[in-house]
């Protein structure tokens, strides 16, 4: 391993500092500087907890230790070597998002009834569902707080967005969550300014949390506080997000892809979600189901419906404000959204290209470093159902593309919105062109069968896992699952790949909480209150099992050691130290750049 | 006789039919759409157990892995720094509070619920 010659680490300063528009001394003297953590708070230094006293049922939150990394070995099989942290270098540090799940709660293209029907189908209205853009505000906050490593200071590469970005495949939740992660701002209000209009507010529906009165139902007799105002208050204020300050990458979700992540919707359905009647009852969802997928071909029949619904003669319809943009999108959609995108902080398209759109394959690669290369899957289902599998030509296509990776001498990383654990899908279409689908034993036996294969990330599951997955020869790769922004506890992460210089290689993972403070304070109704506020409702859904969502000690602060794919002293301290050029001078320029913007 | 031609009545029935189909197909499906992840069983034991394991401070060298073994019975397997045997057992695990059985080598060291165990985690020392 060599490092940069004084003329070459002048010549990659200029050249890193010419790329962002910064001045090269200034940049200089920042590289020369020994990287250091940042001071900043993390869940190394604080983690957040339910309180030990209950009102009712209900805890609030409170701040608790932070949890230093655990150190693993069920992939090295050994002792963690000593003195392994001596010569380790940085190879990258990325972010991980996913299951962010904005929700326009005022749409009626959603199906909350379903809430009635089952404590199990909760995810359909939960009490914190008006705040979600608030949430990811305070999530890119604390990415943004993270842009140096706690670990090692190096500067972060990337962020991957393991999908479910949107919850009720809104064009308008899409547009909220891109927008957030872009740093732009966003009044998530679907409907009349100064109001808010849903189930949370209106009585016949029995079986959500009213904020306005908790006694309506069960929460009120388990502790759920009363907040007077706060559903207008989350869903008619400018959320502001400082942005991601990195590059993201995105993948589908089922989310992204089905209606409420489960079932495919006919085009009829549009009407539904862009129209101005919304049901808060199980059989007002139904009628209105039953109308519309009929696709009424009787004026007679449409003016009785039409008439029947104004007079509310189906009880539970009530008329809400139409919006367009609700309108739900498509699998194309989802990619156009990603490339319409702005430049900053990119990429474009955020792993989507052109071609994606013109072709229709909905997954991609990309070399984020000389030495990393990221694969983005799309293991949604089409047809139906929750969870994902691997189609076969998605599945070749891979292969092929590790296979390719392995002879190159590049590590790799897979990521995809589905688990090892939610891999099971069967669903084919009944109709038209078919594959073979790939399940999770079969896909991660593949996997395994590619030594540069280090990590796959992903979500889903909205619980904190770590699963390592051996083979025979010694080796294997890990698997690492982030909880949601929209369940309790509201966590993603931080990943960094580093070179222990002795034949092993660890991967250090940290939890990240978002942005608001542990303990909500009564009233605020600020952007970091809600968030707060929402993180401590999450925390008290009993229906979705909160406490279970952290995963254990070993889901979360980790260090995951494993041996070294290929030589590692292969990829030059040279080019490791123009990366880092690379990345320190795009926060720095992103710092002077906001800098400016406060002055103006 | 095809969907659109039939008659509004025999239409609106198809469509509630469909929808009570989707319904009681999500209810044995997965929670991130609408329903419970089955598997979901599998991932709270295994925390819960690992949990246990760093409570007690035993040291792991490679976490218990859980398998289902029939819709009511799960084991986990992992094993300790020093080589021993790592075994949890639960039965009735599709029940709503899974109940563990952890042993060390011979040494039986835990046996309870595992809700207990991810509620006490996930709470603040008094």
């Amino acid at each position: 391993m060599s490092g940069l010659s004084r003329r070459a680490f002048l010549a990659a300063t200029t050249a890193a500092a010419g790329a962002f528009v910064l001045s090269p001394e200034f940049l200089a003297a920042a590289l020369a500087a020994p990287t250091q953590p940042p001071d900043t708070l993390s869940t190394l230094t604080q983690t957040i907890k339910l309180s030990s006293k209950a009102q009712a049922q209900y805890r609030i939150l409170v701040p608790a230790p932070g949890e230093p990394y655990l150190t693993r070995t069920d992939l090295l099989r050994a002792a963690p070597p000593a003195g392994r942290a001596v010569n380790r270098r940085s190879l990258c540090y990325l972010g991980h998002l996913s299951d962010i799940h904005i929700i326009d709660a005022q749409s009626p293209g959603r199906l909350e009834p379903f809430v009635a029907l089952s404590e199990e189908f909760i995810g359909a209205s939960r009490p914190q569902e008006t705040m979600t853009v608030q949430v990811l505000a305070q999530m890119v906050a604390s990415v943004d707080r993270a842009k140096y490593s706690p670990l090692t200071g190096e500067p972060m590469s990337m962020v991957l967005n393991t999908g479910d970005s949107a919850d009720s495949q809104s064009n308008l939740e899409l547009n909220w969550c891109v927008d957030m992660l872009d740093g732009k701002s966003v009044t998530p209000n679907s409907g009349r300014t100064g109001e808010y209009q849903g189930v949370q507010a209106w009585a016949d529906a029995d079986y959500v949390f009213h904020p306005d009165n908790p006694d309506l139902n069960e929460f009120g007799a388990r502790g759920f506080p009363t907040l007077p105002g706060v559903l207008t208050a989350a869903v008619d204020q400018v959320v502001e997000s400082v942005g991601l300050p990195v590059p993201w990458y995105a993948v589908y979700g089922n989310h992204d892809t089905l209606f409420l992540g489960t079932m495919a919707v006919e085009p009829q359905f549009q009407t539904w979600a862009i129209g101005d009647r919304k049901a808060a009852l199980w059989p007002a969802s139904m009628r209105m189901m039953a109308s519309w997928w009929g696709t009424n071909p009787s004026m007679f029949t449409q003016l009785v419906n039409s008439i029947r619904a104004r007079a509310q003669v189906v009880p539970g319809i009530h008329t809400v404000t139409a919006n367009p943009e609700r309108k739900l999108f498509d699998q194309l959609g989802f990619m156009q959204a990603h490339v319409e995108s702005p430049a900053t902080p990119g990429p474009i398209g955020h792993g989507f290209s052109q071609q994606n759109i013109t072709t229709g394959q909905t997954w991609w690669q990309a070399d984020v470093s000389p030495w990393l290369r990221v694969f983005g899957l799309d293991t949604c289902n089409q047809v139906g159902g929750a969870d994902g599998a691997v189609p076969q030509d998605q599945y070749d296509w891979l292969e092929a593309a590790l296979a390719q990776t392995t002879a190159e001498n590049k590590l790799a990383v897979v990521c995809s919105h589905h688990n090892s654990y939610s891999l099971e899908n069967p669903a084919e279409p009944a109709i038209g062109p078919s594959q073979r689908l790939i399940h999770a034993d079969e896909f991660v036996e593949m996997l395994g069968r590619y030594p540069h294969l280090v990590a796959w990330v992903n979500g889903h599951t909205h619980v904190n896992t770590i699963t390592p997955h051996p083979t025979a020869d010694g080796g294997g790769f890990w698997e690492i699952t982030t909880a949601s922004c929209v369940d309790f506890p509201q966590q993603q992460q931080t990943i960094e790949i580093m070179d222990n210089g002795d034949g092993t290689m660890s991967l250090f993972t940290t939890c990240l909480d978002h942005d608001s403070p542990a303990e909500w304070q009564s009233g605020d109704y600020s952007q970091v209150g809600l968030g707060s506020l929402s993180r401590q409702l999450a925390a008290n859904v009993w229906q979705s099992q909160p406490a279970a969502r952290i995963g254990s000690l070993l889901d979360r602060n980790c260090e995951l050691l494993m041996r070294t794919p290929f030589d590692l002293a292969k990829i030059t301290t040279s080019a490791v130290q123009k990366e880092r050029a690379k990345n320190t001078a795009r926060l720095m320029a992103r710092k002077t750049s906001a800098d400016v913007g406060d002055q103006q | 006789m095809s969907f659109l031609a039939a008659s509004p009545r025999r239409r609106l029935l198809v469509a509630l039919g469909a929808a009570s189909t989707f319904v009681s197909a999500a209810g044995c499906s997965q929670y991130e759409g609408l329903g419970t992840v089955p598997n979901m069983d599998l991932i709270y034991v295994t925390a819960a157990a690992t949990d246990v394991l760093t409570e007690q401070s035993i040291p792991i060298q490679q976490a218990p892995r859980c398998t289902a073994n029939s819709a009511t019975l799960y084991t986990c397997k992992g094993t300790t720094s020093d080589g021993r045997a790592i075994l949890v057992r639960v039965s009735e695990a599709n029940s709503k509070d899974p109940q563990m059985t952890i042993t060390v080598g011979n040494e039986q060291i835990f046996t309870g619920s595992a809700s207990t165990v991810l509620n006490q985690a996930a709470q603040a020392t008094p």
